[in-house]
């Protein structure tokens, strides 16, 4: 906003300004709607709907853009807490939450929920131990808190570079997001939807800053709330009577766990499962006597491609396994790797799935109480260390208005979590009635819709035509953005869903970028190589290393490395070894010093790294490594690296510290400067010097 | 160490009783978040709203409880703020 608009507006123009938004937006919805009945096409409804939000962001960047560096990066310290609160909880929902986590619980029922209380009881140590010592501290980034508290070029280096890592891990997986929805909803290809969800994002950090990612993502907040309420409060009125999905979903999940139990015993469902089974046992031996059995596989097709023709079968079943001979792996080391995850999905299959509400069912699959807590653990731990989410501190008013917009935060942020177990729930009754027991050939359009683009897939194992449980896998990324075609809903209401999933990774994406941009231009540019930089100077190159980042992140995106869920825990586990111990004993300790936190954070940071490399991946191509998995140290998975990576940071700080010598008296003055308010520090330093021991 | 200036001793206070409250608080959510959980499959015998209780904690429960504790910080420690005087509005 400009200055003569705040001072007509005062402090009212925050709210206002929402509040038109979502005026605006709803009209505008509502219009498409009736569009849609004049026969308005679904592809140029997608295109509203993406380029609206694109809109948006240019505007307010437009609209806010700056030159001034307090202003670029903590948006002038003056942000209230309820508006702070607001932004602040957009940046938080992510492509993970909007996207993944109704996805997440959909797939692993009870599994799941690790997210939803990992992501919010991160708040709680948010709130309590660090929010109001940063804002304390307000400088502009996390690196210059440890470089003060601690002293010395080496720790903001290593501090930057965990932001960097653990920023740019989260920050493809919002692109990856980004794709998706461009893809499916404008059907454009994956690769140019990245792009150019990109570009949007570009113009309003690259011209406003901090100070224009708070009114943009206020305005983001809106769209992506309504777009999430609205189709599963349609849903929920339509299948129950009751339009309060939230607060009365356990009608629907006794309906669910009834049809579960029914449609699971069936036995055609246990056979198909028997031949998943199969199927695994029979990948295991190949596994076990690779190179040979690849020949021998690629052989047997040849055999039988050969005896098919010969017998007159039908092209179309002769061209399939054509086509399936020639997707054979090249070599013994890429067939060791993909039938390594064909083995893992079909034993996954070949499992009788488990209640949706029945804690810690499938040890095996990764699934213990163990796997659980060491999740909920490392999510708590890494909410309360992402480096975009604590930044956000340094731009509020005070230290009391930084403890009320944590508050704030949690309660935007609750409005949308509240509602994900009721989409898993819903969907899934959805999807076992109108599904299982189908013909292949009269299946819902949405499956078709989405198998196209390769995230929802039929493998008619038993070959009767008919659909199985454990024949469709249903991408758990999805859930969310298909729940308005499941449902029968008209097609604009899609097109808001993924307006809102666009608004929930863009704004994400931004306050990473943002974060990764001031960590290299700030701490490594400015801090470290050239202190002489005049300002704007600083803001160009904080600029142009936004773009470069922007277009590194998007560059790893197309390759799909993983699933969203998956590189987002990765983000939380390497933020939360490297940075939340020395950040914690920062404050607290005040006997924590250079060398332990620079060992704790490197420790941390190796192990966490180690563990998810060799974990997951078994070969990365890329670097030429292969064959360099490992078998999980009890049986954690990777997501939950940081269980191991965190207690090595605060080990590795608490003793180097000790075995070295204590800080000098300048970290002494800075925590006291962290810990009392500012006047009673302040009597202190006139009054209190003398007794300073 | 020995004779404080009335000064320490207002700023020992202060930090004493915030990390009183930090301290309870933060049991309140270990509570929660982990000891809960641990024993969610006991609570699954339980139930509210008519879900099983070991369900309803780890979806919404605990949720709303983060919500309560964060609320009472910021009520608690501006309180303090106050009473210490050194409130900065």
């Amino acid at each position: 906003m400009s200055n003569r608009l705040r001072l007509i507006l005062g402090e009212y123009g925050p709210a206002l300004f929402v509040a038109l938004f979502a005026v605006g937006f709803t009209l505008t919805v509502l219009v498409l709607a009736w569009l849609e009945q004049r026969g308005m096409s679904q592809r140029w409804i997608g295109y509203v709907f993406l380029f609206l939000t694109l809109l948006v962001f240019s505007l307010v960047g437009l609209f806010t853009r700056t030159s001034d560096i307090a202003e670029y990066f903590v948006a002038g310290r003056r942000v209230p807490a309820v508006y702070s609160g607001m932004s602040s909880g957009t940046d938080w929902l992510s492509a993970a939450s909007f996207i993944g986590l109704a996805g997440a619980l959909y797939q692993s029922g009870y599994q799941g929920l690790a997210f939803v209380i990992g992501w919010t009881g991160g708040y709680v140590l948010l709130a309590l131990l660090m929010a109001p010592y940063l804002r304390k501290f307000g400088q502009f980034t996390l690196p210059d808190f440890l470089a003060t508290r601690y002293g010395g070029h080496a720790i903001r280096l290593i501090g930057a570079v965990a932001v960097i890592l653990a920023s740019l891990v989260y920050v493809v997986a919002q692109v990856y997001g980004v794709g998706l929805i461009t893809s499916r909803f404008i059907t454009l290809q994956f690769e140019i939807g990245v792009y150019l969800g990109l570009a949007g994002v570009l113009v309003c950090s690259f011209l406003g800053g901090m100070r224009a990612l708070m009114h943009a993502q206020a305005a983001q907040y809106v769209i992506l709330l309504i777009a999430y309420i609205t189709p599963i409060t349609i849903l929920s009125f339509d299948r129950t009577g009751i339009p309060a999905p939230p607060v009365l979903y356990a009608k629907a999940m006794h309906q669910l766990v009834d049809i579960e139990n029914e449609v699971f015993n069936r036995p055609e469902e246990v056979a198909v499962r028997a031949l998943y089974a199969e199927r695994a046992k029979r990948l295991e031996q190949q596994i076990d006597n690779l190179p040979g059995s690849l020949v021998e596989e690629r052989k047997r097709m040849g055999d039988q491609i050969e005896k098919m023709k010969a017998s007159g079968a039908s092209v179309r079943d002769i061209v399939l396994l054509e086509r399936e001979r020639r997707a054979l792996p090249a070599t013994p080391q890429l067939a060791h790797a993909k039938w390594r995850n064909d083995l893992k999905d079909a034993l996954h299959r070949s499992a009788m799935p488990v209640s949706d509400t029945e804690p810690f069912a499938l040890p095996d699959d990764g699934q213990s109480r163990a796997n659980f807590l060491a999740l909920i653990f490392c999510l708590t731990i890494g909410t309360a260390s992402l480096p975009h989410l604590l930044m956000r501190y340094y731009s509020i008013a005070s230290v009391s208005q930084a403890r009320r917009s944590v508050f704030w935060s949690l309660f935007f942020v609750a409005l949308v979590y509240l509602l994900a177990p009721a989409y898993a729930v819903f969907v899934k009754l959805e999807v076992l009635k109108h599904t299982i027991g189908v013909p292949l050939e009269s299946l819902p359009a949405w499956v078709n819709a989405w198998t196209k683009i390769g995230l929802v897939s039929v493998d008619d194992i038993n070959s009767d035509h008919l659909l199985q449980w454990a024949e469709l896998t249903i991408n758990p990324d999805v859930i969310v953005l298909a729940t308005p075609e499941i449902a029968g809903l008209p097609y604009v209401i899609s097109g808001m869903v993924a307006a809102g999933g666009l608004a929930a990774a863009l704004s994400t994406a931004e306050g990473l970028l943002l974060s990764i941009t001031s960590a290299l231009s700030h701490d490594i540019y400015f801090k470290m190589l050239r202190p002489d930089a005049s300002s704007s100077w600083r803001l160009i190159v904080s600029k142009s290393v936004m773009v470069a980042v922007a277009i590194l992140a998007a560059s790893i995106a197309v390759q799909r490395p993983a699933s969203i869920v998956d590189m987002v825990a990765w983000a939380f586990s390497i933020a939360g070894a490297a940075l939340f111990p020395a950040l914690v004993l920062g404050v607290f300790w005040p006997r924590a010093n250079r060398a332990g936190a620079l060992a704790g954070m490197i420790a941390g940071l190796s192990v966490t790294v180690f563990y998810i490399a060799r974990v997951k991946f078994d070969s990365i191509p890329l670097l030429g490594w292969y064959g360099i998995g490992m078998h999980p140290w009890f049986g954690i998975d990777a997501a939950a690296a940081g269980i191991y990576g965190v207690p090595v940071g605060f080990v590795t700080n608490v003793l180097v510290s000790l075995l070295t010598k204590p800080p000098g008296p300048e970290s002494q003055q800075f925590i006291e400067r962290l810990r009392y308010p500012r006047i009673l520090y302040n009597r202190a330093e006139t009054s209190g010097r003398a007794i300073d021991v | 160490m020995s004779d404080m200036t009335p000064l320490r001793l207002q700023q020992k206070r202060y930090w004493q009783k915030t990390l009183w409250l930090t301290g309870l608080l933060l049991a309140v959510w270990f509570l929660v978040t982990f000891v809960a959980t641990f024993f969610s499959a006991a609570l699954n015998h339980l139930t509210f709203l008519d879900l099983p209780l070991g369900y309803f904690m780890a979806a919404q429960g605990s949720l709303i409880v983060y919500i309560v504790l964060i609320a009472l910080y910021a009520f608690l420690m501006n309180r303090l703020d106050r009473q210490f005087g050194v409130d900065e509005q």
